[in-house]
């Protein structure tokens, strides 16, 4: 089991890299979200994003676990596992894509390169289509990115009871940090 | 008479329970999970075999459980201001272990912690992402 679970982990890097030097990663992505509703707004964020860019073949993948998003309100945070997003489940929210304009990001040179990505994110066993806006910075050699999404929630067969209809929104709102850390190969 | 007071006391029961579900319920407090007993004891290694071998099953005994885990520091993560935001515990593996995100809803001392400090954390099991995450952590003991 250990060899495959190995096998696994560098068959996801190598999958991305088999000639490719500019790998970058981070295990540490901040991801928050926002439902802005008549009622209430709602944020909960995650700490614990994984995130690897390969520049070479422009593409991205992250991934992060339901359970690690923190809400304000202990009550919220129960609903949204146990009712709206299934985490028992479900664990893990995982989002695959492609940088559309990849030849304007020259990570050699410091600079902000905005970008759009188009890509999938699954949930739940379901994968929506997504396209993400956001900026690449490099600053001192050092890569860091920002993106911005919106969900649809009734994309993902999440279903929100009457009751709380005008609490939560249709469209959510994610935005991802992420400080990365190049792949020594 | 009568009837108007069986009212009043009606409504004022009517807005003693909206109180009680207000602020005990909808507005209730994110249990400490530093103070709460453990679910399960554990130590690193052992939780990180056990989501290794079958993540299904591992899902269903730890996920949304408050663990007590023990291990030996491996890296402290610490943000700009110095606090230390996560632990990672060593589990044998080079790239993959068990990572404690610290409390920020209870904010605790932390203090000097050094790679190779042996260390009991507890906190709240949210899966298995190349690492097993636990968040809301408190440290417990360090030796």
């Amino acid at each position: 089991m250990k060899l495959l679970y190995l096998t696994f982990t560098f068959l996801m890097i190598g999958s991305f890299a088999l000639q490719s030097q500019n790998i970058y990663y981070t295990r540490e992505a901040r991801i928050f979200f926002y439902s802005e509703a008549p009622l209430e707004d709602i944020e909960a964020h995650n700490n614990r994003g994984s995130s690897v860019i390969d520049f070479d073949n422009c593409e991205i993948e992250s991934s992060v676990l339901i359970r690690g998003f923190m809400f304000e309100k202990s009550l919220m945070q129960e609903h949204f596992n146990e009712n709206y997003m299934e985490s028992h489940k479900y664990p893990r929210a995982t989002f695959k894509g492609t940088f559309v304009n990849c030849e304007e990001i020259t990570i050699e040179s410091d600079g902000t390169y905005p970008f759009i990505v188009e890509g999938e994110l699954e949930m739940r066993e379901i994968t929506g289509d997504v396209i993400a806006e956001g900026k690449i910075v490099v600053e001192n050699g050092q890569i860091s990115g920002t993106a911005e999404f919106t969900v649809k929630v009734a994309d993902f067969n999440i279903r929100i009871p009457a009751l709380v209809r005008d609490n939560i929104a249709r469209e959510i709102d994610v935005r991802i940090e992420a400080d990365y850390k190049k792949l020594d190969r | 008479m009568k009837i108007r007071n069986l009212i009043a006391v009606f409504f004022l029961i009517v807005l003693a329970l909206g109180a009680y579900v207000y602020f005990f319920i909808y507005h209730k407090a994110h249990e400490d999970i530093y103070t709460a007993e453990p679910d399960i004891t554990i130590t690193a290694e052992e939780l990180y075999m056990a989501f290794q071998e079958d993540e299904l099953s591992a899902n269903d005994t730890y996920l949304g459980k408050i663990i007590r885990v023990s291990g030996t520091v491996l890296e402290v993560e610490v943000e700009n201001g110095g606090e230390i935001s996560a632990i990672r515990l060593d589990v044998g593996e080079i790239l993959d272990g068990v990572v404690c995100e610290m409390d920020r809803v209870y904010l605790r001392e932390t203090g000097e912690i050094q790679p190779g400090d042996e260390i009991t954390l507890q906190g709240v099991c949210t899966g298995y992402l190349e690492d097993v995450i636990l968040n809301r952590c408190g440290i417990i003991d360090i030796e």
